[in-house]
């Protein structure tokens, strides 16, 4: 328990920082840091109790849904909001893991991981795209 | 409201220049040349924007043409002046402000320099030791982490004016990133160097570009899409190179 709190924090402290470096709005910094450790949260929760794969679609999934809403309500670009807060779910350690596996010539595990860390980024693609497209559905062309 | 077909060329030039020079999707850019020109009854506005470019043709009478043609080279993220604009296009759509205003407000977000480039090294060095620390990391790990990204960022300032500006400055960074990390664990048998290197890789990944590609591709923007998706391939295994090439002659060199 104690360590999926610390995590959250990490997270937040790790996104917050991120958002600063890319210039974020100063008056979505907050939302977009919470956004991001509970993304977080549900990435993790879901690939230990499910699957990595999903947890990654779902994570990302949630990311993209409050990414819309809060490009609704502040009337800003929805890419403020989605881009900082998705990036502790981007597999940097798969991406890691798949070189450092080259590097040992271990070239079986490393086609292993990669495998996987493209199935995993796949399907961040497919559930960015399937909250984007709904939006787009939603909006009739009002700008945002 | 008649306005001159030069005027309003320059403030639709400026506004996508901005958007698609700061990291916006290349579909916002000519949504926000068809709404502005939409918001002065233009006749005949049609746009094509590419990441690397963009291509206006305005008709205000029907009759006559001005064509515009701007190539972007620089491209870097700030996602402040991305919602400026858009704010900018907002209040022109509304009439709430005159085209000169407009483009005086434009003038001031494209020159204005990022505020404090001091600060931005620390945030990108406290970004990677908290990465560091989520990706299993300690205390010593967290300021190894500190130390390099800030050194990473100050590093890869020096290559933004160049041509082939994100291969450089990720190869350099990785490279950077896994000497600093081997390094330190040569002399320090404590450190564990995976999650130095996971922790300041992961705000150099290409999160926009993987945003951005997937945006614009759903909106049928499959050039924009696909070039994207170019470059985020080409960012994260250029890191990859980077930091492979350095472990890999840690590990020739025997030193772990």
């Amino acid at each position: 328990m104690t360590d999926i709190l610390l995590d959250l924090i990490y997270c937040f402290a790790a996104s917050l920082f991120f958002a600063l470096i890319m210039n974020t709005p100063k008056n979505t910094l907050m939302h977009t840091s919470i956004v991001a450790s509970i993304g977080y949260l549900i990435y993790l929760s879901c690939s230990a109790q499910l699957n990595t794969t999903l947890g990654f679609f779902a994570g990302t999934t949630f990311v993209a849904m409050m990414g819309e809403i809060f490009a609704r309500r502040f009337k800003m670009p929805a890419t403020i909001f989605i881009f900082p807060a998705i990036i502790p779910i981007v597999p940097g350690l798969g991406l890691y893991e798949t070189m450092l596996a080259f590097v040992q010539n271990d070239i079986l595990s490393a086609l292993e991981i990669g495998a996987d860390t493209i199935f995993n980024i796949v399907s961040m693609a497919i559930a960015m795209a399937l909250v984007s497209a709904a939006a787009i559905k939603m909006k009739s062309g009002k700008m945002n | 409201m008649e306005v001159s077909a030069n005027n309003l060329l320059k403030v639709i030039k400026l506004a996508a220049q901005i958007i698609l020079e700061n990291g916006g999707e290349t579909y916002r850019a000519e949504e926000t040349i068809k709404f502005i020109g939409r918001a002065f009854n233009i006749k005949e506005i049609e746009s094509i924007a590419t990441p690397t470019g963009f291509y206006i043709t305005v008709s205000s009478d029907g009759n006559e043409n001005n064509t515009l043609v701007k190539r972007i080279r620089k491209r870097t993220i700030d996602l402040h002046k991305i919602n400026d604009v858009n704010q900018v296009s907002r209040q022109l759509s509304e009439h709430s402000i005159t085209l000169d205003e407009a483009l005086e407000k434009l003038q001031e977000i494209y020159e204005r320099k990022e505020s404090g480039i001091r600060y931005n090294v620390l945030y990108a060095g406290l970004s990677s030791a908290f990465f560091a620390l989520l990706f299993g990391g300690h205390v010593l790990e967290f300021f190894t982490a500190l130390i390099t990204g800030i050194i990473v960022s100050m590093v890869s300032r020096r290559f933004e004016n160049l041509q082939s500006y994100q291969f450089f400055s990720s190869i350099f960074s990785g490279l950077i990133i896994a000497c600093i990390a081997v390094f330190v664990t040569f002399f320090s048998k404590m450190v564990n160097y995976n999650s130095i290197i996971v922790g300041c890789m992961m705000p150099l990944l290409p999160g926009l570009a993987m945003t951005n590609a997937i945006r614009d591709t759903i909106r049928g923007d499959l050039i924009s899409g696909i070039a994207r998706a170019t470059e985020a391939l080409l960012v994260a295994s250029s890191l990859a190179a980077g930091t492979g090439v350095t472990i890999y002659m840690a590990y020739t060199m025997g030193l772990f």
